[in-house]
């Protein structure tokens, strides 16, 4: 075990260290069995430890965010714009407090990259990208091997979403549930407990990635080092897809909390200008549960809205940044959009709530990560950042506390935290001032 | 490279908006040195367009691929930096299966594609030719006859797998368009005869790049040729070829492309106002004012070949009825876009009048001069504008008995410390359009006062929106952004310091020729900086 961790740790590090460092894919192999299902361990109860992404631009209003009181249980009490998840007070843990530790070179755009990478904001003529993976890409690093998608990204209001898989690399985001549905539950879904239908395209898929692996490695060796790395990442892409259709002629175990969920509407036109974003992102959250209870992932990222969005909201006289920098006094109006975030965030804990899973539920298996990229949106500030964990990981994160970091300890400790948690040993998280080995002992279990 | 684009954006993080050209290390040569071989991925667009040339213009395209990535604000000079994430193989994934199904499942398109007439599902002749015909069109080069044996191998299986020979055609299509032969213009260049210890393009290479230059696709059956036989090193036939392309129609197509890119049009298509306060605004004016923008620059660049000054000072435009409504004048359509002429004594003239410039830089509910007059720096006279301080609020004061209008309260901002170095050089020229409402409507009071709209570009006084459009299209910034966007269209890649001499002279014929962007275009196409890659030892 020691040894299989310290090489895990030790590739980890070369994986995350940046763009420069040209691993051996193959050797990433070692870390699966014979039948190359990696490595994830699932927790006690034999359920496999899921985590999710749950995002919102544009912060919150801290005076109004942080719980009066901390500690545990009866020690603390939901603030204004946490009460929302008064239903889920049991089940979710909030960490205020700390400080992202990057530099912040551009309003928004590095406290995205901060939060969600643990690194800077990569600035590239004129342009910015993200500098390492996304904490989503991380994690399905390790725990997305095993099912049919490798993670999933959506977004009631998504545009792109932010899941990058280091510089210039991101996985879009769906933005349509109907979309998602189909994605998940169409063509190609097995119920688990049920024969796969013999598809003989599978064999023939699988024969074209192969080939287009060994192009991909034929060409990495008349190119640069900086092409040679992106052609590292696509050959890893593709490898990871051929192994994951070589499981889909496997017979699934019967898994009792499947089942296929509604068939979303196809369209959500806007009304009077405000898109449905409580219906869309209550579907998302709907499917996605479903897509985790099926197995069909383990890893999900929900992107309600982005940062800088200007995205009308119900109830608000004009877009949700503008009103960060220009609605004077109390930011009525600002607290109304954070608490329909906190709203939709508690959606996605009630979807997974609602999912019984052996003699706990889906939640229990889950560690859930809501969090925006900056705290005041109207400073941009990247201290005092608002952070909510929900489920325990399998029994791996304390659940009814508030942790408030005196000392404003780098955020990039509860990511890591947050990794281990769900099954990714990692030695440290981040880059930079993002860079931390320590997780955050108050919410681990 | 990578460490060269590294430094360079270091110095561009730093520099103040007191200077409004990112400094350089070193001052760059008066020579060209050309860049280092690229490997741009295709974008979203030139995936389509090579797909549609070769396959057939009828198929259906995916509907999501991994999105493009922003370098200089374009995305074809990010295709050079653009990778391949997870999500992204699957797309790809998906695209091939679904676009090769179309084919092979329609005897027609699949007819058209073939030049033997297989005589059974092992037919291995005729897969092999087929493999190698269209593998040569996807691929924009010679297959090696290795290449054709591996894909015709996977198709072989497919035959035997599924029964015919539609389904081999079909899977080798999957296995070609998902290939890094389809998926990357990969250049390796070969020694150059003319420049010692330099590389230049091989000439597949050179008619990749000609042809999504210019036709925003691939190269047809007439370039490969001169590419096949090498005689596109030739500057004559270079140069025939490049009078060849742009007198096809599908120059339109990357001209479109190109501006797209260019004015962000891709941005202007999300247009996104709040119905109540405009109620000019529908979801679909966004998409409409894009392509008011790109039926100018259409205009302009092909069908009357005009001086491109014209984009900004032209009192001609396209207009819909939603933008008739919004411009005050007639519709002449019931449908679609029609040319009008506005009125000469108005305000409104070329793209700075148009939504997708006044619309788009601006916000939800109001007016923006700093929005406007970063838009005009960074894309119209490729000036580096750095983003705002992040830790400052950037609220701008509340109307009060003083500050009335949008100015007289940025003004106030403008004295904040920290504030002001970015926005004395941004809302002087903003102010121009302060009588264009968040949506771009004329409005003659803003809160009641009347607007004062004057100002100057970099020294130049100007009175309104009117006298502003002059004075930026006859200047030499105008002039050279223009260049050098097209130029980084064409090479696909960044442009690097050695290449600053390159587009300095374009430029400079660029304005001795009258502003002719079909030229300008030629010029590129046929210049040394375009087809030439790095020398030994350079850095």
């Amino acid at each position: 075990m020691n040894v299989r961790n310290l090489t895990r740790r030790s590739v980890l590090r070369g994986l995350l260290g940046g763009s420069v460092v040209a691993i051996g894919l193959p050797a990433l192999d070692r870390f699966c069995n014979d039948n190359g299902t990696a490595w994830a361990e699932p927790g006690s109860d034999g359920f496999p430890k899921r985590f999710g992404l749950f995002f919102w631009g544009n912060g919150i209003l801290p005076d109004r965010w942080v719980p009066k009181a901390h500690g545990v249980g009866g020690a603390w009490q939901l603030s204004d714009q946490l009460a929302p998840l008064a239903k889920h007070k049991s089940r979710i843990a909030v960490v205020t407090g700390t400080r992202l530790g990057i530099a912040n070179t551009q309003p928004h755009g590095a406290g995205a990259a901060g939060i969600l990478s643990g690194r800077p904001l990569l600035h590239q003529g004129g342009d910015t990208t993200f500098a390492g993976p996304s904490i989503d890409q991380i994690i399905a690093n390790v725990i997305g091997k095993d099912t049919r998608f490798r993670s999933l990204e959506f977004g009631a209001s998504a545009g792109n979403g932010y899941s990058f898989n280091g510089p210039n690399s991101q996985n879009p985001a769906e933005t349509n549930p109907y979309a998602l549905f189909e994605r998940i539950f169409g063509v190609g879904f097995t119920m688990p407990g049920e024969k796969p239908k013999f598809d003989p395209t599978l064999g023939l898929r699988r024969s074209v990635l192969d080939a287009v692996a060994a192009d991909l490695k034929s060409l990495r060796g008349q190119v640069g080092t900086a092409d040679a790395t992106r052609l590292d990442q696509h050959f890893e892409g593709v490898r990871q897809l051929e192994q994951r259709l070589a499981k889909l002629q496997l017979a699934p175990p019967k898994l009792d909390a499947c089942k296929v969920p509604k068939t979303p509407d196809k369209a959500y036109p806007d009304i009077e200008g405000r898109p449905q974003l409580a219906k869309k992102n209550q579907l998302f959250c709907e499917l996605v549960a479903y897509a985790m209870a099926c197995d069909q992932t383990r890893v999900f990222s929900n992107f309600l809205t982005m940062p800088v969005t200007n995205v009308l909201f119900q109830g608000a006289t004009t877009g949700h940044h503008e009103l960060t920098h220009n609605e004077p006094g109390e930011q009525k109006e600002v607290h109304a959009i954070t608490v329909q975030c906190v709203e939709m965030f508690a959606a996605q804990v009630d979807a997974l709530a609602q999912v019984q899973e052996g003699a706990g539920t889906l939640l229990d298996h889950c560690a859930v990560m809501g969090c925006s990229e900056v705290s005041l949106g109207k400073t941009h500030s990247l201290e005092e950042m608002p952070l909510i964990i929900a489920g325990s990981a399998g029994g791996k994160l304390k659940n009814d506390v508030h942790y408030r970091s005196v000392g404003g300890e780098n955020t990039s400790k509860a990511l890591l935290s947050l990794c281990r948690a769900v099954g990714c040993d990692l030695a440290e998280f981040g880059g930079e001032g993002g860079k931390v080995s320590d997780g955050l002992g108050a919410i681990e279990a | 490279m990578t460490r060269a684009y590294a430094t360079m954006v270091l110095l561009l993080t730093l520099a103040a908006c007191d200077e409004q050209t990112p400094p350089t290390t070193t001052p760059a040569p008066a020579k060209l040195q050309p860049a280092p071989a690229a490997m741009p991925r295709l974008t979203r667009a030139q995936y389509d367009n090579t797909v549609r040339d070769v396959l057939g213009d009828d198929l259906s395209l995916p509907p999501t691929l991994e999105p493009d990535v922003a370098f200089e604000h374009l995305l074809t000079v990010g295709s050079a930096v653009a990778k391949v994430s997870p999500r992204g193989v699957e797309l790809y994934e998906e695209a091939a299966r679904s676009l090769a199904a179309q084919v092979a499942g329609k005897p027609e398109r699949l007819v058209k594609l073939l030049t033997c007439k297989p005589t059974g599902p092992q037919d291995s002749a005729c897969l092999s030719q087929f493999v190698g015909e269209v593998g040569d069109r996807l691929w924009r080069r010679a297959l090696s006859p290795t290449e054709v044996a591996t894909i015709a191998a996977t198709a072989t299986k497919a035959a035997t797998a599924l029964g015919t020979f539609e389904q081999a055609a079909e899977y080798a299509l999957v296995q070609l368009l998902q290939a890094p032969g389809f998926l990357y213009r990969t250049e390796h260049g070969q020694a150059d005869p003319a420049h010692a210890g330099c590389k230049r393009l091989t000439a597949y290479e050179l008619a990749s790049r000609l042809a999504y230059f210019l036709w925003a696709g691939p190269p047809d059956a007439a370039l490969l040729a001169t590419a096949k036989d090498g005689s596109l090193h030739d500057p004559k036939v270079r140069a025939a070829q490049v009078d060849r392309l742009l007198a096809d129609p599908k120059l339109r197509r990357s001209v479109r492309n190109w501006a797209g890119e260019w004015l962000q049009l891709h941005d202007v298509a999300k247009l996104n106002k709040d119905p109540k306060v405009y109620k000019h605004f529908s979801s679909d004016l966004g998409p409409s004012a894009r392509e008011e923008t790109l039926r100018l620059v259409e205009h302009l660049a092909i069908d009357t070949d005009s001086d491109f000054r014209a984009f900004i000072t032209t009192r001609t435009t396209f207009v819909d009825r939603r933008l008739a409504a919004i411009y005050e004048v007639p519709a002449d359509n019931e449908k679609g876009h029609a040319a009008v002429t506005l009125p000469d004594y108005g305000e409104r003239r070329g793209f700075l009048g148009q939504v997708s410039f006044l619309g788009h830089a601006a916000h939800p509910v109001s007016s923006s001069p700093t929005l406007r007059g970063a838009f005009v720096r960074r894309f119209l006279l490729c000036d580096f504008v750095p983003d705002p301080p992040a830790n400052l609020n950037t609220a701008i004061p509340e109307p009060s008995p003083e500050a009335k209008t949008l100015r007289q309260r940025l003004t106030a901002h403008m004295n904040v410390p920290g504030c002001s170095s970015c926005h004395k050089t941004l809302d002087p020229i903003g102010f121009a359009f302060e009588r264009f409402d968040g949506i771009g409507r004329y409005r003659s009071k803003d809160n009641g006062e009347p607007i004062d709209t004057t100002g100057d570009l970099d020294g130049v006084p100007f009175g309104d929106l009117d006298s502003l459009a002059v004075v930026l299209a006859d200047s030499a910034k105008f002039r050279r952004c223009v260049t050098q966007k097209l130029y980084g269209y064409g090479v696909a890649r960044p442009t690097v310091a050695g290449e600053k001499s390159q587009v300095d002279a374009l430029a400079a014929t660029f304005g001795k020729n009258g502003m002719k962007v079909n030229a300008l275009m030629r010029d590129i196409a046929l210049s040394d900086g375009f087809s030439r890659l790095a020398c030994a030892g350079a850095k």
